[in-house]
Formats: structure tokens, C-alpha cells, sequence
């Protein structure tokens, strides 16, 4: 049941971090089962969603390690989503987030993912991490500071299509 | 609003929108995977027993490269603690030549063959049984000894015999039984043991493996070439690597002169030639291995014996003895493990009146008198340095001259005396031995 709930969550993270679907479902597996092996870790059941999501955040980190030098399969995603207002400026931005996602170290994704995409305090994000958070407010700021600039090079008129690419 | 900004407050929203949902598939391989896992019991995990809230604070993670760096720190530092304990553990040997530690004296007694220990007095029976065992003689590095075995009912046929420091591990170095065996003693490395003994009628060296490997082979000198006198117990082969012999020789009707046999190639070169009607007597190799130290006399005198040195090369013959009223001198020396010094007897009137000296080769004096004991009216020994010249040990054997080491093992001892070479003090010491004394080396 657990599993069955933390599934989408752990999926997102994954794919965000990861950028490569294969990789991607290959971490969630691990995280799942690192999970309920070690469940009995948890002393505290009420913090089992930030014991999760740091046990999430650093088997993406270890599958970007390990596949550091491998070139990514980008996997188009469907795009007539759901519930999408504005259909054409929503894929646009999409495009644009995950130009500027892909510019970022699988770190720097991480920090993105867990404070935004999570909605995680800072010191929260540096506990995910293993990091202090002086380190984790740097790192968010300096992916942030990233995705600014790629979003900025593709405020212009047009921007190409993403069709691959490497993790950074 | 720009776009970055615009893009900033929606982020969250965009990140969603980046997230494909997960096939069921998925979730089914996951929790399939999942059953094949069984989970860690609770004790397993230390934050689950120790008691009390942990707060765990986040040390900066150190760089793969510094881990690295300490990694290869610490094996260096495993690998020097390693080498030590194994240099430790493993036995330091003494260099075959020059000073080296005091270790025990060997010798023989009833038979038997005993240690001693020169400080304490203590002496143990290390070899026994129904042979009689003679004049035990330690290896260079003082790991083993060799001593002579003979049969009761089988003189003068002996054997040669190495065993172990314990007197264990007893092996026949000479494959047969050898005829009249006289000195003998180790080569430098241990391997071998060269001896004189006779081989059909004529003296000869034998050289045997030392751990009776090989046979007992009789060193080839050449034609007409009879071996006279005894070979240097300490040992006959040139310091230091052990790649020539000493030995005294007769060529046809000459008089015995001294020379050296190579023994990778066989040749034998002269050192001192014969001065009939001179004898010659004991050559001895310094412990560098650059000078022979031997003895010469007339044979019609009644005792004119001197004690010379030549360099190896058979250049530079000089007496060593500077004293003036002597008649006599040389007879028995012993080179000190640093090649500074020389002991033998010597006598200032008349054969059979004899006395001892440690004389310093260089003549810068004639040396320090130790002189015979009360009661004794005429002092002749074996004399064996301490590896680290400190002290003298010696028999006595009195009342008579005995011009060479082997011919005492008919005497009868008297004493056994510790001397100091720098004062001369002589000392008792509690045992009795019958043919001598070998003073183990260890490292310093």
C-alpha cells in the first residue's frame, strides 16, 4: 500500500533528476526496494514521506553516477496533458523547463526537484541531500541562477526543438 | 513580467507537467522486485537502539580525490608497520666478518657438546650420545656449528657433523668417513665446510656441502702439492666474499711455503714463498681480507719463531712484534674481529718459557703482557676473541709448547681462562672444556 502511494512521487523525482525515462523506472525500482529493506530504519512513521524522498534523491544521484557516461535517450512525452489552460504556451514552457533542466548536474536537478517540485523547506532539502544547508541554498541558487540564463537565451524569437541530448 | 520570471513562480507547476505518469506495469515489476527482498531486522539499524533522539550533524563530504590521497597514506603506512613487525620477527644475522655481538660459547667436553653462557656461567648439554664429539666450531652468522663425530671403536676416522644452534637438525656434512681429520670450519656464506684430513697418503682439503647435499670432494691443487699444517678455523677462505683458500703447502723436496687457491678457477698463486731452512707456520687471513698474518722459525734454533705480515698480494713481509728481548713470538695468533690486533705467545728466554700478548698490528706499541698463571711454568693457548673483542677466552695448556691448534687435542686442559686484552686481567672460568672454546657471533 505504501509502495502503491509513493509510486507517482518517487516517479516524478526520478524522471526530473534523471532526464532518461530508462533510467528513470530503473531508480524507482531501487528506491522501492532500498525502502521497504530498510523500512524498519524508521522510527518515526510520520516522517516517512522525507525518508522516502531522501532515499529517492540519492539512488537517482547513484544512477547518475554510475551511468555519468552514457548518452541519454530523450523520450518525447505525450502532449495533450491534461487539464492544460493554454495549450500552446504550456508546451512551450515545457520545452523551455526542460532545455533548462538539462543544463543542470544531476545535483543541481536534485535541489530543484526536491525544493520545488517536492516542496521541500531548505533545511529539508540539505537533510534529503546529506548536505548543510548553507551548501543546499547555494546549489539551489546557483541551478536556479542557470535556468534563468537558458530561459533567457530562449526568450528570443523561436527556439529550436530539443531532440536529445547528454547529461551534463 | 518577463518569461524567466513567469517561469520562476511556475516552476512547480511546469516540473509537474514534465512528469510522464508511470505505466502499472512499472509498479508491478517494482513491487515484484520488492518480494524477492527481505527486510533488515530493526536491530540491524544503530539509530533504532540507541537510545535518545539523534541529531547528526553534516560534516562536509570530503572529494574523492582526498579520499583517495588518504587511502593510498594509509596503505603506505599499513605497509611500513608490516615490514617492521616482519624485520622484527625475522632473525638479524651478524656480518660473517668483523665485530658482531657476543653469543654463547661452544665446546666440548666428555664427548659431548655444551654451550655456555659467558655471562651468566649457565651451560647446557646440547649434543650426547655414545660417539665422541669434539671441537664444535660455530658458523659465521652463529646459526649452526660443526664439530667432529667419531666411533669409539673407528679412530681416527671421524665425520663431520653442522647441526642447529640447539644442537637439533644434526646433519652429515662429509658423506664418508674422513682419515685424520685436523682444522676445519665454515665458508663464509654457511654452505660449505672445508677440513684437512688425509685422503689415501697425503694431506688434503676437502670441501661438503653443509647440509649434506653433495659428496666430499678433495680441492684440487695441482700436481706434487702435499698440504702442511692446519687450515685457519677462521676461517681458511679470504675475507670477504670466501673466493680464495689459504693453505701451507709442500712442492716436491721444497720446504712448505704459503698460497692461495682460487676456487672458481683452480689457480694457486704464492704468498709467501719457502725459505729453507725456514718453517713456516699458521697463515692466517686479516678480517678484511688485505693482509695474511703467519708464523715463521728456524728448525735448528731452539726458538726464533716470529710472527709476520704480508699484504695478500704477497708484497710488504714485516714483523709485527717490535720487542727486543723476545727470542720467540707468534706462536698460536688470533686476528681480533677488527683486525686491529693480534694474540699469540710469546717468550723472552728460552722454548717452554712462554707468555702471552695482544699486540696491535699497526706497531704503534708492543702491546699489552698477560702473563702465565701462578703454577703454570709455561702458558701455550688456543685463543678464541670475543665477536666484539672485549674479552679472551682461552685453555691452557701447560708445561709444554704445542705448535699447532690440532695437536692440543691430545693435552689434557688445565684451565680455562677470561681475559681482559686491554688490562690482561685473567679470569677463571667454572667449566672445563677438552679441545676449546667457539664464541658464537649474533647481530650487534
Amino acid at each position: 500500500m505504501l509502495a502503491a502511494e509513493a509510486f507517482p512521487r518517487v516517479t516524478g523525482v526520478a524522471q526530473l533528476i534523471l532526464r532518461d525515462p530508462e533510467l528513470a523506472r530503473d531508480a524507482v525500482q531501487e528506491t522501492l526496494i532500498r525502502a521497504w529493506r530498510d523500512l524498519r530504519s524508521l522510527r518515526d512513521p510520520s516522517r516517512f514521506d522525507a525518508w522516502l524522498h531522501r532515499t529517492a534523491v540519492r539512488t537517482c544521484l547513484n544512477v547518475a553516477r554510475r551511468r555519468r557516461h552514457r548518452p541519454i535517450e530523450v523520450e518525447l512525452s505525450p502532449l495533450d496533458a491534461p487539464g492544460v489552460p493554454d495549450h500552446s504556451t504550456r508546451i512551450a514552457d515545457r520545452e523551455v523547463v526542460d532545455a533548462a533542466l538539462r543544463r543542470l548536474t544531476p545535483e543541481g536537478r536534485a535541489v530543484i526537484v526536491l525544493h520545488f517540485y517536492l516542496g521541500l523547506s531548505l533545511p529539508e532539502t540539505a537533510a534529503a541531500l546529506g548536505v548543510p544547508v548553507g551548501t543546499a541554498k547555494s546549489r539551489l541558487h546557483r541551478s536556479l541562477a542557470t535556468m534563468r540564463v537558458a530561459i533567457s537565451v530562449d526568450d528570443g524569437p523561436g527556439h529550436a526543438p530539443l531532440t536529445g541530448g547528454h547529461v551534463a | 513580467m518577463t518569461r524567466a520570471e513567469r517561469f520562476e513562480r511556475d516552476l512547480p507547476d511546469l516540473l509537474a507537467d514534465l512528469v510522464s505518469p508511470a505505466p502499472p506495469e512499472d509498479l508491478a515489476d517494482a513491487l515484484s522486485a520488492m518480494a524477492s527482498v527481505r527486510q533488515r531486522p530493526a536491530w540491524t539499524f544503530p539509530l533504532r537502539w540507541l537510545p535518545g533522539r539523534l541529531e547528526i550533524s553534516i560534516a562536509p563530504r570530503m572529494s574523492w580525490r582526498l579520499v583517495g590521497l588518504l587511502a593510498i597514506v594509509a596503505i603506505v603506512l599499513a605497509a611500513m608497520v608490516i615490514g617492521a613487525l616482519l624485520a622484527g620477527s625475522r632473525r638479524q644475522l651478524p656480518p660473517p666478518f668483523g665485530p658482531a655481538a657476543n653469543g654463547l660459547l661452544i665446546y666440548d667436553a666428555d664427548g659431548d657438546i655444551f654451550t655456555a653462557d659467558p655471562v651468566t656461567g649457565a651451560t647446557h648439554r646440547i649434543v650426547s650420545g655414545p660417539d665422541i664429539d669434539t671441537r664444535p666450531i660455530w658458523s659465521r652468522d652463529g646459526t649452526r656449528f660443526v664439530f667432529e663425530r667419531t666411533r669409539a671403536d673407528a679412530r681416527p676416522m671421524g665425520q663431520l657433523i653442522v647441526a642447529g644452534a640447539r644442537g637439533d637438525h644434526l646433519v652429515v656434512a662429509s658423506t664418508e668417513p674422513l682419515l685424520h681429520l685436523r682444522t676445519y670450519g665454515f665458508s663464509p656464506d654457511g654452505r660449505s665446510v672445508i677440513a684437512t684430513a688425509t685422503v689415501g697418503f697425503t694431506e688434503s682439503i676437502v670441501v661438503a656441502p653443509s647440509d649434506g647435499s653433495g659428496p666430499t670432494r678433495v680441492l684440487d691443487l695441482g700436481g706434487n702439492v702435499v698440504i702442511r699444517g692446519d687450515l685457519d678455523p677462521g676461517p681458511a677462505y679470504r675475507p670477504p666474499d670466501g673466493d680464495e683458500i689459504l693453505f701451507m703447502a709442500q712442492r716436491s723436496d721444497d720446504s712448505p711455503g704459503i698460497y692461495a687457491v682460487d676456487l672458481s678457477t683452480g689457480d694457486v698463486r704464492t704468498i709467501v714463498r719457502p725459505r729453507d731452512p725456514i718453517y713456516l707456520f699458521d697463515p692466517t687471513w686479516s678480517p678484511d681480507g688485505d693482509r695474511v698474518a703467519y708464523g715463521s722459525f728456524r728448525s735448528s734454533d731452539n726458538c726464533t719463531a716470529r710472527i709476520h705480515l704480508i699484504d695478500a698480494d704477497g708484497s710488504h713481509d714485516r714483523r709485527v712484534d717490535l720487542r727486543t728481548d723476545t727470542q720467540c713470538d707468534g706462536l698460536g695468533h688470533v686476528w681480533s674481529n677488527d683486525g686491529s690486533r693480534l694474540v699469540y705467545s710469546r717468550s723472552r728466554s728460552r722454548l717452554g718459557d712462554l707468555n702471552w700478548a695482544v699486540v696491535p698490528v699497526d706497531g704503534s706499541s708492543s702491546g699489552v703482557e698477560i702473563p702465565c698463571p701462578l703454577g703454570y711454568t709455561s702458558c701455550w693457548s688456543r685463543w678464541e676473541w670475543a665477536p666484539n673483542d672485549s674479552m679472551l677466552v682461552g685453555v691452557i695448556a701447560g708445561g709444554r709448547v704445542v705448535p699447532s691448534f690440532a695437536d692440543r687435542g691430545a693435552l689434557t686442559p688445565e684451565a680455562d681462562l677470561m681475559v681482559d686484552p686491554r688490562t690482561g686481567v685473567a679470569t677463571p672460568i667454572p667449566w672445563t672444556t677438552t679441545t676449546g672454546l667457539s664464541w658464537q657471533r649474533t647481530a650487534p
